[in-house]
């Protein structure tokens, strides 16, 4: 078992708080370790959104993931998103803020995509850069999560594991690993998911989000809107041999099902960290 | 060797490319334009992967790009999609999007010159009322995340002596919005919200208050009279000045408008206020 350098603690297993169950959450408090809001969602608001975050987080612990940080952008650091952001963090007392490895924004034009980064040692230092002072300045470690990709750079150097590693360890920030955005982007590039896996820097990990997705054919886009496939959850517990427990949710944000389906979805998890358990026993017993 | 383009170059083309109307090629060339790039700049940036090619891969976020602008206005401006039909609201957002593009950390923000544009367009060739529908739409969606406020209550106004009335300016709460139309917008929104049949479409001056309370939006038409007194008072002036004013343009009693004024107040459109005299 490996702690993660933070020392969090493991949070469980997770739903995002989506407004179609807002009413089943509110009414019948369903036993969840915690939920994840996308902190864009609720900043700067007031109204319904805000009392429905205020009323959960008085029942539950709240962890915000969020889409708009931009770590890659050359744009400069909206330092008015990042103080709400703290404001928002601050109020849900969350332990630590996501969001992802991307840019999206050219010249102040934002197209709120995760655009994918060129993964050179040049646009890394940039990307450090600029992590540890959004890190400095929300006073919370961040932890950046490896986005589904559809297109690959000519010009990267590296791998993306190989990019995150030193991104986590040059800025001092923590992972958050996808594992279906592994497989999503494994698949669209054509490279191994059980190498990357193996390569994760698992002290880095704060959190794990798993997924469905959408086969085309010709690629795979990561839609969250089905049940998380196999090779998925396979990977997944070959996380936890690695790292032992760590907080866990699933995402399912397109054809939402009622909050039982996705609710069974993510407890399906413990079945894989049990066995993730059981095979460390069985190799220590082995010697 | 030639030398790797620098991260922002490479934003700059794949931003262009992403949001440029037009065919693949005509957003492709727009994209080497910007960013300085040579013909050819797919394959000379991006690999193929097994199955797609490069201009393939980047396609699939540039495909993304209008469905999640379209996905964003469609739940702000729901009866106006109704109003002109999928198609062409898509084909309006298009066009808008292209015009106004996001700025903000937040697709909220997008529609909010989206009435304004349909004006300039006259979208659906119906003088300005698709406009002002979209401005209902839009009054509806921010007072229902403005920010919250403390709401006056009339015993909050007890300890005002009744002289001082007329010296009163009254701060109203974020989550009011204060509107006139030409057309009877509220009538169609009812119907349209209602499920019940349309009413034609009329010109005919209406005014409207739009407000949260206790978390829930709601609306209130107002006659000319009260319009105008409201909107005084929104604009800070002393309710006394405000009443004057409404009295010296309308006609109207007085007692009639202390009964709005009231009722307003328990509404909870008024935040606080301050005695302050002439």
């Amino acid at each position: 078992m490996v702690e993660n350098k933070w020392g969090l603690p493991d949070f469980g297993l997770g739903m995002g708080l989506r407004s179609v169950h807002y009413d089943h959450v509110l009414t019948n408090k369903p036993k969840v370790d915690f939920f994840e809001v996308i902190s864009e969602t609720f900043l700067d608001k007031g109204g319904k959104p805000m009392a429905i975050l205020e009323e959960v987080s008085s029942h539950y612990r709240v962890l915000l993931h969020g889409v708009s940080m931009a770590v890659g952008n050359t744009d400069p650091i909206d330092f008015e998103y990042l103080k709400k952001l703290k404001s928002l963090a601050r109020k849900v007392k969350a332990p630590f803020v996501s969001d992802h490895l991307c840019w999206n924004a050219y010249m102040c034009h934002n197209s709120h995509d995760l655009l994918p980064i060129p993964l050179t040692e040049k646009t890394l230092q940039h990307v450090v850069g600029r992590v540890r002072q959004i890190q400095d300045f929300l006073e919370l470690p961040v932890a950046l999560e490896n986005p589904s990709n559809y297109l690959e750079f000519k010009m990267s150097q590296m791998s993306e594991i190989e990019y995150l590693s030193r991104l986590a360890e040059e800025a001092d920030c923590g992972l958050l690993l996808d594992v279906n955005n592994v497989f999503v982007s494994a698949n669209n590039h054509g490279f191994c998911p059980d190498d990357y896996i193996e390569q994760v820097p698992v002290e880095r990990v704060l959190y794990h989000h798993v997924a469905g997705h959408t086969d085309k054919g010709t690629h795979i886009v990561d839609t969250h809107s089905d049940h998380v496939v196999d090779k998925v959850w396979d990977m997944y517990t070959r996380l936890h041999e690695r790292h032992g427990g760590r907080s866990t949710m699933v995402e399912w944000d397109a054809d939402i099902p009622d909050f039982e389906t996705v609710h069974n979805e993510v407890l399906k998890a413990q079945h894989y960290r049990d066995l993730a358990e059981a095979r460390v026993k069985e190799r220590v017993n082995a010697g | 060797m030639q030398a790797e383009p620098e991260l922002e170059d490479i934003q700059a083309w794949l931003h262009t490319f992403v949001v440029e109307p037009g065919s693949q090629d005509e957003a492709l060339a727009a994209a080497e334009r910007r960013a300085g790039f040579k013909e050819g700049s797919a394959e000379s940036l991006i690999l193929p992967s097994p199955t797609l090619e490069p201009r393939e891969r980047i396609q699939i976020y540039r495909g993304m790009y209008l469905l999640r602008m379209q996905e964003a206005l469609q739940i702000d401006f729901p009866a106006v999609e109704e109003r002109v039909g999928k198609e062409r609201f898509f084909e309006l957002v298009g066009q808008y999007v292209e015009r106004h593009p996001s700025q903000s950390y937040t697709l909220d923000h997008l529609g909010r010159k989206f009435s304004a544009f349909l004006k300039e367009v006259d979208a659906n060739g119906e003088g300005g009322f698709l406009s002002e529908l979209a401005h209902l739409e839009w009054a509806l969606c921010m007072v229902a995340i403005a920010p919250d406020s403390p709401t006056l209550l009339m015993t909050d106004l007890a300890s005002v002596t009744p002289d001082n009335f007329v010296n009163l300016r009254m701060e109203p709460v974020p989550a009011l919005e204060v509107m006139s139309f030409q057309h009877d917008v509220n009538s169609y929104f009812k119907a349209w919200s209602d499920e019940e049949t349309a009413p034609p479409i009329m010109v005919e001056e209406s005014h409207l208050a739009v407000w949260r309370h206790e978390l829930n939006v709601w609306r209130m038409n107002l006659p000319p009279s009260a319009h105008f007194f409201l909107s005084r008072l929104v604009e800070g002036r002393r309710l006394g000045e405000a009443l004057d004013q409404t009295i010296d343009k309308y006609q109207a009693e007085e007692e009639d408008l202390f009964d709005w004024f009231q009722t307003w107040v328990s509404e909870g459109f008024f935040s606080t206020f301050r005695v302050e005299a002439q």
